[in-house]
Formats: C-alpha cells, structure tokens, sequence
C-alpha cells in the first residue's frame, strides 16, 4: 500500500513537470498536462485520515484552477513564465506534508515547503531586486520558519528516532508533559498559522508575493500549522495549557485580524489579515476540541478549512487579476471593476455571498456546523458562550471588511486608470480561471457531504432529505451568476467604460 | 441609480427565496440544523444592507446595523445558553431583525425582507403540534400562501405600512412634537448616538496606532538583523578576497613549482636541513 501512493504522486509530479516543459512549446497542452496531473492527486491520492484527506482534495482543487492563472499571471507581470514551476513544486511538496505517513516525512517535505515557499515570497527581489519583497521574506524566515522548525525539532527529539521513522503519524503517542516545551511547540505552530503573537510576518509576505503564491500561502500553507495543531491535540499534552493557548490566542486573533482588515485599503493587505482572523478562529475551535475531545470540532475544523481555502484562493485571484490589469491595489483608487469587468465582478459578489452564508455553499455549511456543535455544548460551560461570543464579533465585522473588498469593484469610483495591463488571451485565461474558483464555493459542497456526510448527519433517514435540499439550492443559486452578469453588463453600456 | 442596487436587489430576492424555501424543509422535518440554516439566512438579508451601506459610505448607518446585528445574535445565544428554548430564541431574533429592517431608509424590497425574517414565528407554534395533526397543515397551507403573496404583491405591503405611517407613527410624532418631548429626546439621542460612534471611532484608531508602533518596532528589529546580515555578506566578500588572493599565491607557487626546479630543489634542501637541525637540538631545549 505504502508503494501505491507514493507511485501516484509521483506520476502525477511527472505530468505536471513535464506539463511545465510543454509549457514552453505549447501553452494550452502543457495546462492541460498539468490539470490531468492535479485531477490524478485528486482522485488517487489519499490522506492519512479524513482531515489530511480534505486538505490534499482542498490542494489538488485550488492546483487545478491556478494552472492557467498562474501562466496568464507569470506572463504578464513577468513576461516570462519562470513562476508557475515554483508554484507547482510548492504545491506539490504541501500535498506530501497532508500526506506523510511517518513522522520523519511530515519533517521532511515541511521544511522542502517552507524553503519553496521563502523563495515565493522573495520572487520579486530575485525577478526585478524589490527590496520589499527581500524584507518580507526575511521577516518569514525569522518569524516564521524559525519558531516552525524549532518546534518540529522539539517533536522529533521527544518521539525519538526510531519512532519517527517506523511509526504511523496517528500512532505516535508523544508524552509532552513539560508545560515548557509545550509552550514553544504551540508558539512553533501558531507561528506557522499566523496566530498572535507570531503573526506579522503574514502580511507583508502575503501582500509582496505574486498572487498564485499568495493563494497558496494564504489558502493552504496556513492550514498546515491547523494541521500540525491538529496532530498535537491527539499527543499526551497538558489540556489546560494548550487548551488556554489555542482558545485565547486564537480569539484574539481571529477579533483583531478582522478589526485589522476592516482598516486596511490593499486588496491584498486586506485579506492577508483576513486570514489571519481566520487562522484565529481554527484555532479556537482546536482549542475548543481539545476541551471537550468532542469529533464536531473537528468535523467544523475540517469544514471551515475547506470553505477558507476555497474562499480565500479566489479572493487572492481576484486581487491578482487587478493589479495586473488596473496595476493598482489601493481601494480608495478602485470602484470601477464591474464597468471594467462583469464577470470578474459576478465571480466576486458570487464568492462573497457564499462566504457570507448563502446555501447551499460551502460557506454556511461550514459556519453553520460551527456555530451548531458551540451551541450544541453551550450548557456545558461559560467557555463556549465566550467563544461564541468572539465568533459572532468576527463574523461580524468580517461583513465588513467583505462590503469593503466589494467597494473595489462596485464603489463610486470612475476608471482614471490606463489599463495596459495583459493581452486578451491572457486576461481572458484570468477570468477563467477566477471564474472556475469561485465556482467550486458552491460544487464542492457535494465532495464535503460525500465525505463527510457521517460526521455531519447523525440522524437516519435524513441523509436523502439533505442531498435533495442541496440540489435544489445548487440550482437556484447557479441561475444566480448569469442575472447577475446581465445586470452588471447594462450598465457598461457595451462594454464601453463610462 | 447605481448598477449595484440592482445587483443587490437580485441578491435579496434570491435570499428571500432560499430562506423560504429552507423555512418550507424546516416546517416538514422539525429538524435543529435546519431551524438553525433559517436563522443563519435571515442574517444575510442584513448582511446586503450593510454592504449596501458600506459602498453608499454611509459609516454611521453602518455602525447602527452592526451594533443592533451583534447584540440581535448574542441575544439569541444568551437565550439557548440560559436553557431557553431555541424556539423562543427565534421569536425574539425575528422580531429584533424585523426592528432592524424597518430602521433602515426603505425600498421596495422591504416588505418581503419583513415577511422573510418573521416568517420563523410561524416555526413555533407547528414545530410544537404534531406531523399529522389539521392545524398543523392548516398552519403550513396559511405560510406558503403568506409568503407567495408578499412575493408578488409589494405594493400592497408598502400601503399597509404608509397606513400604518399616516394612522399610528405621524399621530404619535406629532403629539409628540407638541408636547416638546420630541424636540428634546431626539437631539438627545443624536448627541448621543455620535458621541458612541467618536468613542467607538477614536477607540478602533487608538487600537490601530497600537498595532501600528508594534509593527514598527518589530520592522526595528528586523533591520536590525538585516544589517547583521549585510554584515555577514560584506563579511562574506572579504572572506572571498582572501580566498582569491590565497588562490593566487598558490597559483605563483604551482608556476615556481613547474618552471624553477633547481630554485625548489634548493629551497627543500634548505627545508630539509632545518628540520633535522630542529631535531638535533630538540632535546636541548
């Protein structure tokens, strides 16, 4: 069995890279290599368990709809398409970490993604020597990388050598009783995660990036420390410390993150924060598993995760797909986007709206098992109303900040901007891609219920009712994208700017 | 008109549609989860205003619909946490929403909104009979009629609510207005309502500079190291020189080596005798 993922991945790396060297001939079949390559993960990859599981199917997914953006990006920002190999090879050294079987390779591909991902981050010093980019990615390293490793280091001494090699990753039972040591190995992770205190190295990396890393960075990459979070809550640790870390940090980040992002007038600054808040709240609901070893929590873990990613790679597309045609990122300066663009404004308000809880996508499912399993335990103890309490702030000014992002693309704002951005083939390969992205905040839900159908409905019979009433939404709420088009094309008179 | 207040407009009947839609599967399955996905989606209607209000600039509108939003969701967890009924809890969220809808300018939307929202009242008295029982059925029946109808006839909604106006509201302002308690409560209230809004204002800017010297300090730190690490790089170079100077030496060295053969014999020869003389009078020292 061990022979057959490994086998899978690695004929499906050699699609992708092979599609990359295509890519230099042939720009539509070196994509389409690729894709067939991420459809290969997404199909014959497995996790170790369902959240690792949902992590490498969330990875292959967002793989998928970055191909061609990341081509059209590279080759008009950069005129040169240098940048979608390092995206693959980052991508893919994640998909091994949600996949590693032993201790030993989580380790491994860890620090293989924390390098890729410095090198991402520094990708405009190295391409036109921006000094911002240099400083950002140093901040990572000391920030980030740095605490990470330590507390991987700390994990591999405690679980000891042979352990780490032969042992399964779920099997290890890794007694951390020194409150200590577990203090540094929280910190490790939150700095991975991006939670307070180590969490100001996010947006400067995430805003200095190209957009294709940033969707990574900030869709993926931050889930690992969840998942390294994750992992730890099943060790022998000391509930009350880590419980207290997970639970407190976690919603002061997941307050302030949002607070941050309601002030911040960067696109991509915005939802860098925005991540941030949302790291806050994952780690919150740990925190909250960890007290209650209730599955729910993971279950709502699992969900948020998947929406977030989902969610957040689209919005980061977005903000991508702007600076390169309008090459700006300051909302004050925008407002115009529908005029511009319709369908790029249809994908936005589409996304939006899922984030926010329309059903049936992914959006609310997600949420709404969040706030269900709190209030599931509400009479337990004041812990959860307090918890609670946070998310309902969050989700609150998160709207916020969402109607703010909005104003880019719908404020009052007339176009003074030249738009010499990319060609039409490009562009139109931008929108496509966005298009798809924002598309899958509605289909995935029908992959989340498949897999996840027996953690969400404990109740018989109701499985059919649920497939039934989501199929219906699904419908209705499609129909939604082309009104909405319609309307926003009016008003562009032709496709004319006014 | 801008082109987004169409957009949004078609975005709230869709949400009116799928929270009724929701109100409809809640009614036939009494099920927690779903009662709880028509809460979720009646929390989107006033999620459209305030992004409506966000891209009119209109901040104090803004900050109204999100205190009244937060205290309308604590208060209905504080009721399901006390051991109140869910149920109850939704009576209570309805009317509140409703409040909040009606203290926002109006459109011709807002009837509709008005129905969707308190369309979970109707939740209460059927999710407490029985599947099969008459009332139960006479309930739902009456519902769906309810909300077709609102769906289709908004003007007739926005007559009640002017009769309302010209009946209820104008006759109680204008005694109001005569009494002067009027003239004298809603200054007040302005006066009040702003100075809550400079608090919480200056507060967000106070927490923002906060943040912001943190930041600074930090970005301190990090030029800190990264002088260190131009240090390490000059450091680096010199090393570098060294290097290539030492290369050069040895290069010098290899070309002696090569082409003088007697001046290097000479020179081990000499190499040779010193260190047997260093032998020799090695025990003496």
């Amino acid at each position: 069995m061990q022979v057959g993922w490994w086998s899978n991945i690695a004929l499906a790396t050699l699609m992708i890279l092979a599609g990359n060297v295509i890519l230099h001939k042939s720009a539509l079949f070196g994509n389409v290599f690729k894709i067939i390559g991420y459809i290969y993960i997404l199909l014959f990859t497995k996790g170790v368990d369902v959240f690792s599981n949902t992590l490498i199917a969330a990875s292959s997914i967002t793989g998928v709809s970055l191909t061609f953006y990341t081509y059209a990006y590279s080759k008009s920002k950069y005129s040169s398409i240098s940048l979608p190999p390092l995206i693959d090879l980052f991508l893919i050294s994640m998909i091994l970490v949600f996949r590693s079987g032993t201790l030993i390779e989580f380790i491994t591909f860890w620090l293989l993604t924390e390098l890729i991902a410095f090198f991402l981050i520094a990708y405009d010093y190295m391409v036109s020597e921006d000094v911002k980019s240099m400083r950002a990615s140093v901040k990572y390293l000391v920030f980030s990388m740095i605490p990470t490793d330590l507390a991987l280091f700390i994990i591999l001494a405690l679980a000891g050598f042979e352990d780490a090699f032969t042992k399964h990753i779920l099997d290890l039972s890794i007694n951390i009783s020194n409150p200590l040591v577990l203090v540094v190995i929280i910190l490790g992770f939150f700095a991975k995660a991006a939670v307070i205190p180590l969490h100001f190295w996010l947006p400067d990396a995430h805003s200095v990036a190209p957009s294709p890393a940033s969707v990574l960075l900030s869709g993926l990459m931050v889930k690992m420390g969840i998942y390294a979070l994750y992992l730890l809550s099943s060790q022998i640790v000391d509930v009350v410390v880590s419980f207290t870390m997970m639970t407190f940090l976690g919603g002061l980040t997941a307050v302030y993150g949002a607070a941050q992002a309601s002030l911040q007038r960067d696109l991509k600054r915005l939802l860098a924060y925005s991540t941030t808040s949302e790291t806050g709240v994952l780690s919150l609901i740990a925190g909250l598993y960890v007290l209650s070893r209730d599955e729910s929590f993971i279950t709502a873990i699992i969900l948020y995760s998947l929406a977030h990613a989902v969610y957040k790679s689209f919005m980061f597309m977005d903000s991508g797909y702007i600076e390169v045609t309008i090459h700006t990122r300051n909302i004050n300066e925008l407002g115009f986007v529908s005029k511009l663009s319709p369908m790029q404004t249809t994908n936005t308000l589409m996304s939006i709206i899922s984030y926010l809880g329309m059903p049936p996508s992914i959006g609310f499912l997600a949420k709404l098992y969040v706030f269900t399993t709190i209030s599931k335990h509400l009479g337990g103890s004041v812990v959860y109303f307090l918890a609670l309490l946070v998310l309902v702030l969050k989700v609150v000014v998160s709207v916020l900040y969402n109607a703010i992002y909005l104003k880019a693309h719908l404020g009052k704002q007339l176009s003074t901007k030249m738009f010499t951005g990319c060609s039409r083939r490009d562009e139109v390969a931008l929108k496509t891609s966005c298009f798809t992205s924002s598309l899958y905040s509605y289909v995935i839900i029908i992959y989340a219920l498949s897999v996840l159908q027996g953690r969400i409905i404990v109740q018989p019979g109701l499985v059919e009712l649920l497939y039934a009433t989501i199929a219906i939404l699904l419908l209705v709420s499609l129909t939604l994208y082309p009104l909405i088009y319609i309307v926003l094309k009016r008003g562009t008179n032709g496709g004319v700017l006014t | 008109m801008g082109q987004y207040i169409v957009v949004l407009k078609v975005i709230n009947v869709f949400v009116i549609i799928v929270e009724l839609f929701l109100v409809i599967i809640a009614l036939m399955n009494m099920n927690l989860f779903f009662i709880e996905a028509v809460f979720k989606v009646a929390l989107l209607i006033v999620y459209l205003q305030i992004i409506n209000h966000v891209i009119l600039d209109e901040h104090v509108k803004v900050l109204r619909v999100l205190l009244s939003i937060t205290s309308m969701i604590i208060l209905f967890y504080t009721i399901v946490f006390l051991g109140g009924e869910l149920l109850f809890a939704l009576i209570i969220l309805a009317a509140y929403l409703m409040l909040v809808v009606l203290s926002t300018p109006r459109n011709k939307l807002l009837p509709p909104n008005v129905i969707a929202l308190i369309t979970p009242i109707f939740l209460v008295p059927l999710l407490k009979m029985k599947r099969m029982d008459v009332l139960y059925a006479f309930f739902l029946v009456a519902t769906i009629m309810v909300m077709q109808t609102t769906l289709t006839s908004t003007k007739f909604y926005s007559s009640i609510l002017r009769i309302f106006d010209d009946k209820v509201a104008k006759p109680i302002l204008d005694r109001l207005k005569e009494s002067k308690v009027g003239d004298y409560i809603k200054p007040l209230l302005l006066k009040h309502i702003k100075f809550s809004c400079t608090k919480i204002t200056n507060l967000i800017t106070k927490i923002n500079n906060e943040a912001r010297n943190l930041e600074l300090k930090l970005y301190s730190a990090i030029r800190i190291l990264e002088d260190i690490l131009q240090v390490a790089v000059r450091t680096e170079a010199k090393l570098e020189e060294y290097i290539s100077e030492a290369a050069r030496l040895v290069t010098k060295l290899e070309f002696i080596v090569e082409h003088h053969f007697v001046l290097m014999l000479i020179l081990v020869t000499i190499m040779l005798l010193i260190t047997i003389i260093f032998y020799l009078i090695s025990p003496l020292i």
